[in-house]
């Protein structure tokens, strides 16, 4: 998946578990996501986490690696290209 | 001890749900209702918005209104989300589902949409829901804790209707429906007009006390006597005998759902004449539940 | 005259009457025991506060077991006669009821058939209905379900219907056993501690879910002894679905509102009972409150520790197990959490100490912002 594929993914996902009244893409890929204008709190990051963690397997640990993680549609887009690229490697060693 | 409360003004939601056609929207009702922008909710929690925004008829309440709620099955549709994902589905619950699980949720909505900062509750009893949130709520205005309050029923539908059936244990001959039914409360002091007033909520354990209550009182043919869900026409029009009150069945119109009390109030206020009403519900053991409504 | 707790009955993970569970308050933190929690992302095992000498397997009959077991320990200490068992009004507090039960029943149907049906009954004052029928009590009967807040609601509505004179002794019921949907509906919030339960600890990491089953009786008694409910306050904090208001401004406003409903001020609190769920957010907000609120913070203690967080439960069953160990002369300690003062100036106590009788606050805080307050006293009547 490209990025801006994951980024839209990731933005209709928030619209979704979040359920907010809004166009996915009328969220910026570097807008903050908790306690900004688009107003998600705690309840909101867990269930992005846990969603994540579904489609993924990526675990986001609630606390500070959740902050930096879901800091933005961007922050998030790069933990879960990381952790993929990663998990790639793993499997495949080159 | 006599309870006054002073009706301020009612509001309800009350549609009869037919299968093939699913169920109704409500998120522009609650919008239209409380002027507010929810998220994150049930169909229980839009049930209590609507009706709650419609009792409160988009003016501003003080924010020191309490909120009472009750429901006699509470938010089955969640519950049973859960139990889904648990075993059907095997995953873990989604936070906003489990936190929504708590049945006071609907309150915490409410009062969040109408920008309520006071106490909130949710009582409820097997066989007559409101009675049980009006005598929580009437208490806490005889201890002068309370000044304004909202108090509610809910009960909602959910899909498959088979599954619902089930639940609210009737056949498939039977309409269903789904309801919410709030009434906002003031002491008996406050100036402000009030459509009625509640002056009696007694609890009998038996006919015979339920009997000494009424001999006590002589209702005449100034007063009807509601009979609420658990308790027949035919008895209470042997109760009426003699007495000269009429019986008023306000449930022959209605769809089935569970806590129907608040109709019978609502029913009252809008279609009789009569100066009083006396609600009395019973349950399979012959305790009796008593709500009297006066015209103010 | 006010109304008094006139007996009680209890069953914990610490042991199986009041006696049992409050002796051993005095001793060494207890070891929760393990429960298997599988499921795609979450720990293999938790640490969950069981209730101790308990057989039976089917949730059904273990739950009539302990439950009757229990209201029945009351129902004798408080000694009623036959009629006044007969006339009582009851009032039942719980965030998940008998959906053990449920659970059980799904799960075999739906092994059966796919088109099982989820949630088969749910009426939310059945529990309540199978406790009044049983026991053949003819008084009226309120369910409460605010989610941790639901018992402590229950004995508060209770003591004011009584004082009212609308009633003449109620019956309080907590009841919260394990099951399924609270256990993975905590793993998914990510509040649930692999490790134990550290209450306001720098190095807390979630809570320990318990299960616990209490029973009180209430009532006016002419000698006037013992502990009474002396006031209480509730509100509906509209911060969060899921945590406390951050600065401690709700805390602080719903335990000065239980205060002045009870006639007192802080300085006439002996010592308070704090929620303490051991999470992150939670347990600021509480010690921001407490500290908001009183100059002088009088000794503060958590139970949760001792049996972990029983949810709609825990407001009666911790209620029991403080008032127990007051009553006997000590307050609780939880040895090494928050031992030194925190840069807040919030402590816990450590070690079980001599107390009189006096004033005591009891906290509670739950899901949907519900936020109860609860002033009991054991001083004879009319002392401040």
């Amino acid at each position: 998946m490209d990025s801006s594929e994951l980024r839209l993914t990731l933005k209709k996902m928030i619209v979704e578990e979040c359920d907010k009244d809004m166009e996915p893409t009328d969220i910026q890929d570097n807008e903050q996501l908790i306690g900004g204008r688009l107003d998600l709190d705690s309840l909101d990051a867990l269930q992005i986490s846990m969603w994540v963690q579904k489609y993924y397997g990526i675990r986001i640990e609630n606390g500070p690696a959740a902050r930096s993680a879901l800091r933005s549609v961007d922050s998030l887009a790069t933990l879960i290209h990381k952790e993929l690229t990663a998990k790639s490697a793993e499997a495949d060693p080159a | 001890m006599a309870p006054t409360l002073k009706i301020l003004a009612t509001g309800s939601y009350s549609q009869a749900v037919i299968e093939e056609q699913g169920l109704p929207e409500l998120k522009e009702l609650v919008k239209e209702s409380t002027s507010a922008n929810v998220r994150r909710v049930t169909r229980f929690v839009q049930l209590a918005l609507v009706g709650a925004g419609r009792c409160s008829r988009n003016r501003s309440l003080p924010a020191n209104t309490a909120v009472y709620l009750s429901s006699c099955r509470g938010d089955a549709e969640v519950t049973a989300t859960l139990l889904d994902d648990l075993i059907r589905r095997r995953e873990l619950p989604s936070p906003v589902t489990f936190v929504n699980s708590v049945s006071n949720a609907a309150c915490f909505h409410v009062a969040s949409a109408l920008g309520l900062h006071e106490r909130s509750n949710f009582i409820t009893n097997r066989f007559d829901p409101l009675a049980a949130a009006l005598k929580t709520a009437w208490i806490d205005f005889q201890c002068g804790e309370v000044e304004t309050a909202l108090v509610g029923s809910v009960d909602a539908c959910s899909l498959p209707m088979r599954d619902h059936r089930v639940r609210v244990e009737v056949t498939e001959q039977t309409t269903v429906g789904e309801a919410s039914h709030w009434l906002l409360l003031t002491g008996a002091a406050d100036p402000r007009p009030g459509v009625a007033h509640v002056t009696a909520l007694e609890n009998f354990a038996s006919l015979e006390r339920l009997r000494e209550w009424l001999s006590e009182r002589n209702f005449r043919k100034d007063s009807v006597l509601a009979p609420g869900q658990h308790f027949t026409v035919c008895d209470a029009e042997e109760l009426c005998a003699g007495t000269g009150m009429q019986t008023f069945d306000y449930r022959a119109s209605l769809p089935h759902y569970d806590s129907q009390t608040g109709a019978a109030i609502e029913a009252f206020l809008e279609e009789r004449e009569e100066r009083a009403m006396l609600h009395i519900n019973s349950d399979p053991a012959g305790r009796y539940s008593v709500i009297l409504i006066e015209r103010s | 005259m006010s109304s008094v707790f006139l007996g009680a009955g209890l069953h914990t993970a610490l042991g199986a009457d009041v006696d049992s569970c409050v002796a051993a308050l005095r001793g060494p933190l207890p070891q929760a025991s393990t429960v298997s929690c599988k499921f795609a992302g979450a720990a293999d095992e938790i640490p969950y506060f069981l209730l101790a000498n308990v057989s039976a397997d089917d949730p059904r009959s273990r739950m009539d077991d302990i439950l009757f077991g229990v209201i029945e320990q009351a129902l004798q200490a408080a000694n009623l006669s036959a009629s006044q068992r007969g006339d009582l009004a009851l009032f039942l507090g719980s965030s998940s009821f008998d959906i053990a039960s449920e659970e059980r029943r799904y799960r075999q149907a739906f092994s059966d058939h796919n088109t099982a049906i989820p949630l088969a009954q749910a009426g939310m004052g059945n529990l309540a209905e199978h406790v009044r029928s049983r026991l053949g009590i003819r008084g009226e009967d309120y369910t409460f379900n605010t989610a941790c807040t639901s018992s402590a609601n229950a004995l508060w509505y209770a003591s004011k219907l009584i004082d009212a004179k609308v009633i003449e002794h109620a019956l309080i019921v907590g009841v919260e056993f394990i099951n399924d949907t609270t256990t993975y509906g905590f793993q998914g919030l990510q509040l649930l501690s692999p490790t134990a339960m550290r209450p306001f600890d720098e190095r807390r990491n979630g809570l320990v879910l318990g299960e616990s089953c209490s029973a009180m009786v209430i009532g006016k008694s002419e000698k006037g002894e013992g502990f009474r409910l002396r006031g209480g306050a509730n509100l509906c904090d509209t911060y969060s679905m899921s945590t406390t208001r951050e600065d401690g401004s709700v805390v602080s406003e719903v335990i000065s509102q239980a205060m002045s409903n009870a006639g007192l001020t802080p300085g006439d609190i002996h010592a308070i009972k704090c929620h303490g769920t051991a999470t992150w957010s939670g347990d600021a907000a509480e010690a921001e409150g407490l500290l908001k609120t009183f100059e002088q913070l009088p000794p503060c203690t958590t139970l949760k520790p001792f049996i972990g967080h029983t949810l709609g439960a825990c407001g009666l069953a911790e209620l029991i197990l403080f008032c127990g160990a007051i009553e006997r002369g000590f307050l609780p300690g939880t040895p090494g959490f928050v031992a030194e003062e925190a840069r807040s100036g919030f402590t816990l106590n450590q070690h079980p100490r001599r107390i009189e009788p006096g004033n005591f606050m009891l906290n509670y805080f739950g899901f949907g912002g519900n936020s109860t307050s609860l002033v009991v006293s054991n001083l004879p009547e009319g002392v401040a």
